[in-house]
């Protein structure tokens, strides 16, 4: 029993790896291909920056999600009676999403490795133990907030751009614009970013901070980051000589350096929200072997958060580069200050969604904002049939996933 | 995935700079052509009619591109309108530019002392408004750096004028010398009188053309 259990862990972590080194041989220029294409960093910084956050993004705050993969969407009590029905119907959920991704990704539809995991659960459970057996309004919230969340990482981009815009881009001193704004931005960013790692996470570094605490923590490194761009920024010279609109190249360099920081915070996000896509269903069976009496309560290990980290890590240095230059250089309209905007409408957006447990498409939050930034009339021209094909691919991959699943389930119950 | 960076595409301005480059130097050998024909040097007007007309199907070939790139469903910072209005008015100064040397290469025609003066400027002037509106979509770029709006504004607001006194100052350069046709009636046999009349009209319609598509951008700058 243990030996087959093992078996078939192992084969679920083959699978897992899989999964998470797609994650990063694709998905990680959704991080750092802004920040390529308007120069804000070098292909090399990119790639060692994106190992660093995305890692420690999946490990510090991964859980969250990892559980709702795992545990939230069915509850493995319901399998106490066949334990063995659970591990099964995970190994099936995480072929069949790996199946579809690479099905879909092979014909260039632009799919969510999110909405296939979500629905290959969901397949699962159906077939195995019926319609009952999915928590409705866990599928509810997440269902909505793969609406809502493109919506409000667009919402968040445009108010951030139309703000630069105002205050810094269309000014008479745009130099000094930027001095004047830019900590205020970087406090704004760094208590946020503070503020979703530390409060009600790290859960795996056993810190259990009040939200008093976190609050002082947040504001401090948010002074911090205020009295830090302060000094860089002083040190930036301003031609006075020069008429206001010759001075904006000098502007966007100041923004390279705030990139790097928002490229950083989208690496993070990302690793925190799609980590679950590839362990979320480890977690749920590690769960039901380690105590082969089902509980639904166990916390989800850092190692296994650690495991799909490094699986995103080598995904991201075998192949990853390789999207990461093709997006780079289609984007060449995309100067710093609008790659800014766009990644801390994203990240945010997608920080707030792992912190809730909620498994969105960070991809599809990428392209809500940077249609955000769009409509504050930043960018030169969008396509925006683009949303349309990710509907198709939306109403596609759920139904595929989950019949997918389900089939594979099936066809697992003959061989066992 | 990752494809999903193909929400990015060409953005207009490059395309409408790349345009306007091309049609300032298909208006350009207007300057040179009319002095051919001044000279009554057949060869090189011929030559440049023919460079000219190369330069207007390059012209155009370049705005088919464009067009074909801008499906309704792209998200730009200025009205898809606006941006038609204005490639189709820079396609109008080619095509003027084109009917010029089509014009002055049916026949030579020899010219008073006065008129050719009187012509010489006038051509000079009407090649320098289209690039004094070249100069207007150089600055469309900055522009959009800052989005439509700030201080270049006032910049760009102030070449428009420019370009609109030169305009006007074509025209009145046009009325002289067509009076001077008038005046000079007898020494044209009444074909040659024709066809320069067209030609003035022709060189006139250069400026505005060029005025038309500066006003379209001022309608951008309005909103």
């Amino acid at each position: 029993m243990i030996s087959g259990d093992l078996l078939i862990l192992g084969a679920a972590s083959i699978v897992g790896f899989y999964m998470a080194y797609n994650i990063g041989a694709n998905d990680v220029a959704n991080a750092m291909g802004t920040s390529v294409g308007s120069h804000s960093l070098s292909f090399r910084q990119a790639i060692i920056i994106a190992a660093i956050f995305e890692f420690s993004g999946a490990i510090l705050a991964g859980n969250h999600v990892a559980s709702t993969i795992g545990k939230g969407i069915i509850n493995p009590i319901i399998f106490s009676s066949n334990p063995n029905d659970y591990i099964y119907g995970m190994l099936s959920s995480l072929l069949a999403a790996g199946i579809w991704l690479n099905f879909a990704t092979k014909l260039g539809w632009p799919v969510s490795t999110t909405h296939s995991i979500v629905g290959a659960v969901v397949g699962f459970g159906i077939i195995a133990r019926g319609v009952h057996s999915i928590h409705w309004n866990v599928i509810i919230h997440i269902v909505a907030s793969w609406i809502i969340s493109p919506v409000f990482g667009g919402i968040i981009s445009y108010i951030i751009f139309s703000f630069i815009l105002k205050k810094i881009l269309r000014s008479v001193e745009p130099v000094l614009a930027t001095k004047s704004y830019m900590p205020i931005i970087s406090f704004y960013l760094a208590f946020l970013l503070s503020m979703s790692i530390v409060y009600k996470g790290l859960k795996n570094l056993h810190l259990n901070l009040s939200i008093y605490n976190s609050l002082a923590i947040s504001l401090t490194l948010g002074l911090v980051a205020f009295v830090l761009s302060r000094i860089y920024l002083s040190k930036v010279k301003v031609d006075k000589t020069a008429k206001p609109w010759r001075r904006l190249p000098a502007v966007e360099r100041i923004f390279r350096y705030f990139q790097i920081v928002t490229a950083s915070y989208m690496a993070f996000a990302h690793g925190a929200n799609d980590v679950a896509n590839a362990v979320g269903p480890l977690v749920g069976m590690i769960t039901v072997i380690q105590s082969h009496n089902i509980s639904s309560t166990a916390p989800v290990s850092w190692w296994i958060l650690a495991f799909g980290g490094s699986g995103i890590v080598i995904g991201l240095a075998t192949l990853g580069y390789k999207v990461i230059i093709t997006v780079g250089r289609k984007l060449t309209d995309l100067t710093p200050s609008r790659g800014f905007s766009a990644e801390i409408g994203a990240a945010t957006t997608i920080l707030i969604a792992s912190k809730l447990g909620l498994p969105i498409s960070t991809t599809h939050v990428l392209v809500g904002s940077i249609i955000g930034v769009g409509m504050a009339r930043g960018l030169g021209a969008i396509r925006l049939s683009v949303m349309k094909d990710i509907v198709y691919a939306w109403f596609l991959t759920l139904p595929a996933a989950m019949i997918l699943s389900a089939i594979i389930y099936y066809l697992i119950g003959f061989i066992r | 995935m990752a494809m999903i960076f193909n929400i990015f595409t060409k953005s207009p301005f490059g395309s409408i700079q790349e345009m306007m480059n091309k049609v300032i130097k298909c208006a350009g050998v207007v300057d040179p052509m009319i002095d051919a024909f001044i000279s009554e040097d057949t060869d090189k007007v011929k030559k440049d009619a023919e460079l000219c007309s190369k330069l207007e199907y390059e012209a155009d070939k370049i705005k088919d591109e464009i067009r074909l790139n801008m499906p309704r469903s792209i998200l730009m910072p200025v009205a898809r309108e606006d941006i038609l209005h204005i490639l189709s008015a820079q396609d109008s100064i080619a095509d003027v530019a084109e009917d010029i040397g089509i014009l002055v290469s049916i026949k030579k025609i020899r010219l008073p002392d006065e008129i050719k003066e009187k012509l010489r400027e006038f051509k000079n002037k009407a090649v320098d408004v289209v690039k004094k509106s070249g100069l207007v979509v150089e600055k469309l770029e900055i522009l959009r750096e800052s989005s439509f709006g700030g201080p270049a504004v006032e910049e760009i607001t102030k070449l428009l004028d420019d370009v609109n006194i030169q305009e006007h100052h074509t025209d009145k350069l046009q009325f002289a010398l067509t009076k001077s046709i008038l005046d000079y009636e007898d020494k044209f046999n009444k074909a040659e009188f024709i066809l320069m009349l067209k030609i003035v009209e022709n060189i006139g319609g250069l400026a505005n053309a060029a005025e038309k598509m500066c006003n379209r951008i001022r309608l951008i700058l309005a909103r």
